[in-house]
């Protein structure tokens, strides 16, 4: 009886570790996932206001780096450049007149002014798609990280 | 396990592969469009343009002696509190780069034949025929000469152009964003020297006295023969600008010789052929070079408006000058406002004035005590020659092989190696058919080896403009600007001046080559106004008009000078100075004189109505032809009539909201072509006359053969040629408009304004929109053809008063000024075309002039402030 108390003992708490661990596990992956693209936000910031363009895909890879999968590396990157790009172009638009410049370089492009607010997408398009690319490779890089520590 | 990561390996290599190809394709153009990467990522390029500056900025400058203080007010116009003109020229040189930084940096590539270094191989053409025209070059000589000179003034005009280049430069280093213009073209602006300041008047120069003229009068007297020359390009109802010269005789028709057709030979007419079949195809290549073309296309309408009315005729009792100068317009336009103080106690320089973009002297303005404008006088100071060639080497010149003299300039190219080109010279200046015998490789021209062709202009010379306009702007009397205005080569112009003391005068300035014409063929016009035989040795300058010995006007009894491109001086001057195709036709000049001898009491705002007037001579002393054949007509349809009684009506207002002048200039425009064009075109002529000359003939030779349509078996009369032409105009209009309810026919409608952005980009253009006047009123548009193929179009006029100023000597704070554009190259700047509505509204702006310190510029006034300190 004592024996099979023991056992069951160990048991309960083998399933409680486990518990444990995956509680433990499902917290640290929920705060990679605010975490990541918080940091990824606030670098792409910084690199705006730098401003060298190509580090934005440097930004994205930060982010990446709080994930070994290279999907939520990628939604990192893109949440957090492309938050940061939309909210730089935001706070541009409604205090300068940079938009009236941007339309008119719209119109020396495509041959007709009106069209600046698709010059406005396409940049924040970019934006998402290199955050996307650096998130990937950041979330890669920590992928072999951790291969190599196994 | 194994299979994950070589997933996994896989999707980061494609992530690699597509961020590199990312990375590059925002890096490099494709095509006109930049690198997308630097253009368009937020915070920087086009996120950082300034659209204005900065409300208050404060500077260090170790180039400055003293601090210097500039203010701009609600135009963008700086006025600029300084110890030092040097340290003023520093300021000016940097407000100026920070305002139209591009427009300096082109201005200069195009006349240092640089464009190539940034737009590629496709500027060569350009670039090569800029440097044959020898503008860099004289520039650098003249610089070296100013540079070496031990007169203390050059040296003080030295010192500044070199502080002037350190202002530009110390915008250049520290910017913080480039132009939107650079970021397209992908490039950064080179620093500033002060030759880059002298070959902006060398671009000047050849903006208002380069040209084929000669080649064009050859033509016509090739096609025409020298009687129909003379009736059809002489020059009726001109008044001297000078006063002391007698009147104009038109029959003179400014040919320094007599000339009859029977004296000229067979043989020589083969030879007149001959020249003209060679310059022809000439000019078709050089035709072909689009700056060059742009250039032979704006110098049609050059031309400008000055006048100074003298105490008797003011209210005041004190000068009012005026000047409004003709240019082709663009954004920014070519002129750039700004007040200079020199706040030293030892010191009363105060100066406003119009300033080119890239040069730290006013070329129009005022002190506090003189005032100047200009217009342009037409001096022929540009003569062809033509030779026999021997080989690449020599060619003939008074009997004898003579050997090119070479230079050699090194032409940076964009994506490519530079290119070293070599300009040929013979004695008389640079080769340029040398050029297009480069193009025969590519096919495109014929070889001019046996017909060489070049040219001497009087830029092919040291000058001193930047002397002349710096004793100007230094001036306090009549003496003062005399003697400054013998420093004034080129572009030589007409320039009017006044004073507080209530003196007034005119002269026509510039370096005027005398001719050797005594070895010329007898069928030459002489006095540089047909091309020379170089070979022979004909037209060989063997000096100039002395200063003392130009025409001028000082203080006439008519209290009263006006210029507007007219002929200079009556037939009792001794030289003849004038290029016959470069003087106007003479309506502008009637206008003004008309307007200005009916009246005592002018003041400011009678000046502004002057400047701003639309009333055509040409309508007001033709449309009652018009009218008088129509009614001859029996039966008249209801349109006709109530064309008649517009036109009736009328007061001869070229009027954007009527429609009598759309009907009146429709049908001058077909009664020209009508009356002329069958001959001419048979006879092979370059061109058809003016409209001076068609009133001349309508007012005084109903029956002249040149009405008659030589395609018809009758002979018509000029009143058949109206009838026609009319009904030909009702029917375009009709058909334009769409409806016979003629208040609809506006003139606004078909005469407007476009005016293009240096860089031709549409979307940076302003207009079109309508506007009153035609190219022959006092406040001229530069119009372009509103009848093409039997049909009525719309003109997109892009020219007219480049600026507008009114002096008023009785007090100067009251004068006045107005550009069509803006003082900043920005487009979304508040200053990219503030003062270009302003001007279409006929409005003008004051100067703050009486603001001569820093404490008297009034804090409502201010928009933004430059504090500039010395030191480190």
């Amino acid at each position: 009886m004592s024996e099979k108390t023991a056992e069951n003992r160990n048991q309960e708490l083998k399933v409680k570790t486990k518990i444990l661990l995956s509680h433990i596990k499902d917290v640290s992956t929920r705060r990679a996932n605010v975490l990541g693209p918080m940091v990824c936000f606030l670098v792409a910031l910084i690199f705006v206001l730098i401003p060298v363009w190509h580090l934005a895909v440097l930004a994205g890879a930060i982010g990446g780096l709080f994930h070994t999968k290279m999907g939520r590396g990628a939604l990192t990157g893109l949440i957090g450049v492309g938050s940061a790009w939309i909210l730089n172009i935001f706070i541009e638009l409604i205090s300068t007149n940079v938009y009236s410049m941007i339309d008119q370089i719209g119109g020396i492009i495509l041959g007709n002014l009106g069209f600046g607010w698709l010059f406005i997408i396409v940049i924040i398009l970019l934006g998402i798609a290199l955050g996307a690319l650096g998130g990937s490779i950041g979330s890669g890089i920590r992928y072999f990280i951790e291969l190599k520590k196994e | 396990m194994e299979k994950i990561t070589r997933n996994i390996i896989i999707k980061f290599s494609v992530a690699i592969l597509i961020t590199i190809i990312l990375l590059v394709a925002l890096s490099i153009p494709f095509g006109m469009i930049p690198p997308l990467g630097k253009f368009l990522f937020p915070g920087g390029g086009v996120w950082k343009i300034d659209d204005d500056v900065k409300n208050k900025e404060i500077l260090k400058a170790t180039e400055l002696e003293e601090d210097v203080t500039i203010f701009r007010d609600k135009w963008g116009i700086p006025h600029i509190y300084g110890y030092s003109e040097k340290d003023i020229a520093f300021a000016l040189g940097y407000v100026q780069a920070q305002d139209r930084l591009f427009q300096m940096d082109m201005a200069r590539r195009v006349t240092r034949g640089k464009l190539s270094e940034v737009i590629g191989s496709d500027a060569l053409d350009a670039d090569k025929f800029s440097l044959s025209k020898l503008k860099e070059y004289w520039a650098l000589e003249s610089l070296n000469e100013l540079k070496e000179s031990t007169d203390p003034i050059d040296q003080i005009i030295y010192n500044e152009l070199l502080s002037y280049s350190a202002g530009i430069n110390y915008y250049i280093k520290n910017m913080k964003s480039l132009p939107l213009e650079y970021l397209f073209l992908n490039f950064k602006p080179d620093l500033w020297s002060p030759v880059d300041t002298l070959c902006f008047i060398k671009y000047m120069s050849e903006m208002l006295s380069w040209g084929y003229s000669d080649f064009t009068n050859l033509w016509l007297f090739d096609s025409l023969g020298i009687d129909n020359y003379r009736e059809l390009f002489s020059l009726p109802y001109q008044i001297p600008i000078t006063t002391e010269y007698g009147d104009y005789n038109s029959s003179e028709l400014l040919l320094s010789r007599n000339i009859n057709q029977k004296d000229i030979s067979e043989a020589q007419e083969k030879t007149i052929s001959e020249l003209s079949n060679l310059f022809s195809r000439f000019i078709k290549d050089v035709e072909k070079i689009p700056l060059e073309k742009e250039l032979m296309d704006g110098q049609k309408f050059y031309g400008s408006n000055n006048w100074v009315i003298g105490g008797n005729k003011t209210v005041s009792t004190k000068p009012i000058l005026c000047n409004d100068m003709h240019l082709g317009h663009d954004l920014p336009g070519i002129w750039y406002e700004a007040h200079l103080i020199n706040i030293d106690p030892l010191s009363d320089f105060n100066v406003y004035g119009f300033f080119l973009a890239g040069v730290p002297f006013p070329i129009v303005g005022h002190n506090a005590y003189v005032g100047w404008g200009m217009t342009n006088t037409g001096f022929d100071v540009l003569d062809w020659y033509y030779y026999k060639g021997i080989n690449e080497t020599h060619y003939w010149y008074k009997g004898e092989p003579k050997e090119y003299t070479l230079l050699e300039f090194e032409i940076p190219i964009k994506n490519k190696e530079a290119e070293i080109f070599t300009v040929k010279n013979t004695v008389h200046g640079p080769v340029l058919t040398e050029y297009v015998v480069d193009r025969v490789n590519t096919g495109v021209a014929a070889d001019y080896l046996n017909d060489v062709i070049a040219c001497k202009w009087i830029s092919h010379n040291v000058t001193y403009e930047t002397r002349a306009i710096y004793g100007w702007s230094h001036s306090k009397n009549r003496d003062d600007f005399n003697e400054a205005s013998n420093y004034f080569g080129t572009p030589a112009q007409n320039i009017v001046y006044a004073d507080i003391h209530g003196e007034i005068g005119i002269r026509p300035t510039g370096k005027v080559p005398i001719r050797d014409d005594s070895n010329i063929p007898s069928w030459h016009f002489g006095n540089g106004s047909l091309p020379y035989n170089g070979s022979e040795g004909n037209g060989e300058w063997i000096g100039y008009v002395p200063f003392d010995f130009l025409p001028v006007s000082e203080n006439p009894n008519q209290d009263y000078l006006v210029s507007a491109n007219q002929v200079s001086a009556g037939s009792d001057y001794q030289y003849h100075l004038q290029h016959p195709l470069a003087i106007d036709n003479g309506y502008r000049s009637r206008r003004l004189n008309d307007i200005i001898s009916a009246k005592d009491d002018f003041t400011v705002e009678d000046m502004k109505n002057v400047q701003l007037d639309v009333y055509s001579i040409k309508a007001g002393n033709l449309t009652q032809y018009l009218i008088d054949a129509i009614l001859t007509i029996s039966f008249r349809t209801d349109l006709m009539q109530d064309v008649i009684d517009v036109l009736n009506d009328w007061d001869y207002q070229m009027d954007k909201e009527e429609a009598a002048p759309t009907i009146f200039y429709v049908w001058i425009e077909i009664f020209q072509e009508d009356t002329f064009t069958d001959e001419m075109h048979n006879m092979g002529s370059p061109r058809i006359p003016d409209h001076a000359i068609l009133e001349y003939l309508t007012r005084t030779n109903a029956s002249s053969t040149w009405f008659d349509d030589i395609n018809t078996p009758e002979i018509e009369t000029r009143d058949d040629i109206i009838k026609s032409s009319f009904m030909k105009a009702l029917v375009g209009l009709e058909d334009f408009f769409g409806t016979e309810d003629i208040t609809q026919w506006k003139w606004g409608i078909i005469n407007t304004k476009y005016i293009p952005h240096i860089t031709d980009l549409e979307p940076l253009a302003y207009g079109p929109v309508g506007v009153n006047g035609t190219e022959d009123t006092v406040n001229p548009v530069y119009r372009k053809s509103i009848w093409k193929n039997n049909n009525v179009t719309v003109s997109l006029g892009s020219g007219g008063a480049s600026e507008r100023m009114i002096i008023d000597f009785n007090n100067l704070n009251n004068s006045v000024s107005i550009i069509p554009s803006g003082q900043r190259n920005v487009s979304t700047s508040k200053h990219y075309v503030d003062q270009l509505e302003m001007y279409l509204r006929g409005e003008y702006h004051t100067q703050y002039f009486a603001a001569d310190s820093i404490e008297k510029f009034q804090d409502e006034w201010i928009e933004s402030t430059i504090l500039f300190k010395a030191g480190d």
